[in-house]
């Protein structure tokens, strides 16, 4: 939409004068994550690895065309897929999510940032790590226990889709 | 979509125009993240190094230790409408707003829509409280009041709420805001812009 902005010099100036006096600042959503952060989380990291890896592949991508996507360090990347990485931090979570069209939500739960909201998501992703391996070319196995489990993930996400 | 607003620079001593932008991106947030947080680091390490406490240096930034790139994904805000204002590729200020899902406490709309401010941060350098020469001045008030036409927009009436840091109250009273008892969270009190408060704000009559 189009914003009509006041363009009039006395409410310029009165708006001048008044942020003189105090700042201008908001933050409901501060307390809001502030409540989030207490909930209980349970990361997943060594699936949370391997889902980033199938999809990697999936997209036919390398390891350092993923980083570079996702501006993310290759190396932090590399711990990433062997789930060695704890307390992976919510802005790689997001860009690996968008980067590799995964739901962003169930990554979030997964690497324990968000508090998980049912047991759907800790059953798929075990018969999802039991049927990935790490060999460079994605099996027709590999491809429909990612598929099912993405699925599942989305599902999870509160109806998001991977896009 | 971007559109030019006017915005006061210090220096010159004169109006400038900067570009509106009512479709913030992740890309942006990271952008602008990037932009504040050396600043607003350098002004905690400077009232450290003058011997204020961190419960001082606390209240004296309020804001200083909100990494909103971090959290922005914990709250899914971004499935929220993210406003911002740019000069060239600098980013001067960012707000997140939440539409219809708070209602409205005063009257005559309690119970109505409003649109709610859920975060609205200027960037450090354009805070006294942060630098020694502050930027620029109009990118709150410009922010405050894209939210209201906003929620005129909305057939809103302009109603609009937030949760307002204590340094902030004085501002958003001079907006023609009432805060309203009982209704604030963690130190900062809940303030509302009535529909009759918004059409005197946006007019210049507030």
């Amino acid at each position: 939409m189009v914003v009509e902005f006041n363009n009039g010099r006395d409410w310029l100036d009165r708006m001048i004068k008044q942020e003189d006096y105090s700042c201008v600042s908001a933050g409901g959503v501060y307390a809001r994550v502030s409540d989030m952060e207490k909930e209980e989380t349970g990361a997943d990291l060594d699936v949370f690895g391997r889902l980033v890896e199938l999809a990697r592949r999936r997209a036919g991508m390398s390891l350092p065309d993923l980083a570079a996507v996702a501006q993310v360090n290759l190396k932090d990347l590399a711990g990433i897929e062997k789930g060695g990485v704890a307390g992976v931090e919510p802005r790689v979570v997001f860009t690996l999510a968008k980067a590799l069209k995964l739901p962003v939500q169930g990554m979030m739960e997964l690497a324990g940032l968000m508090k998980r909201r049912g047991r759907s998501l800790g059953e798929a992703a075990m018969r999802f790590a039991a049927k990935a391996s790490h060999a460079e070319k994605l099996t027709a196995n590999e491809r429909e226990a990612l598929e099912e489990f993405v699925k599942v993930l989305a599902e999870c996400s509160d109806g998001e889709r991977p896009k | 979509m971007e559109q030019d607003v006017t915005i006061w620079e210090r220096e010159s001593q004169r109006l400038i125009t900067a570009v509106f932008n009512d479709e913030v991106g992740a890309t942006d947030l990271a952008k602008a993240e990037s932009q504040w947080k050396p600043v607003r680091d350098a002004a905690v390490d400077r009232l450290k190094a003058n011997g204020k406490s961190e419960r001082e240096i606390g209240m004296m930034l309020q804001h200083a230790h909100w990494d909103w790139l971090q959290k922005a994904p914990y709250a899914g805000l971004l499935a929220m409408p993210c406003l911002g204002i740019r000069v060239k590729e600098e980013w001067q200020g960012l707000a997140m707003i939440e539409l219809g899902v708070k209602r409205a406490e005063l009257q005559p709309d309690q119970g109505k829509e409003i649109v709610c401010i859920e975060f609205l941060e200027v960037a450090p350098w354009n805070l006294k409280s942060m630098v020694d020469k502050p930027k620029y001045k109009l990118v709150g008030s410009r922010l405050v009041e894209a939210a209201v036409q906003i929620s005129i927009s909305e057939s809103w009436h302009g109603r609009v709420g937030l949760f307002a840091l204590p340094q902030a109250e004085q501002f958003y009273q001079g907006c023609g805001m009432v805060k309203v008892e009982g209704a604030g969270r963690k130190g900062m009190q809940w303030y509302e812009m009535s529909r009759g408060a918004a059409q005197a704000f946006i007019s210049g009559g507030a």
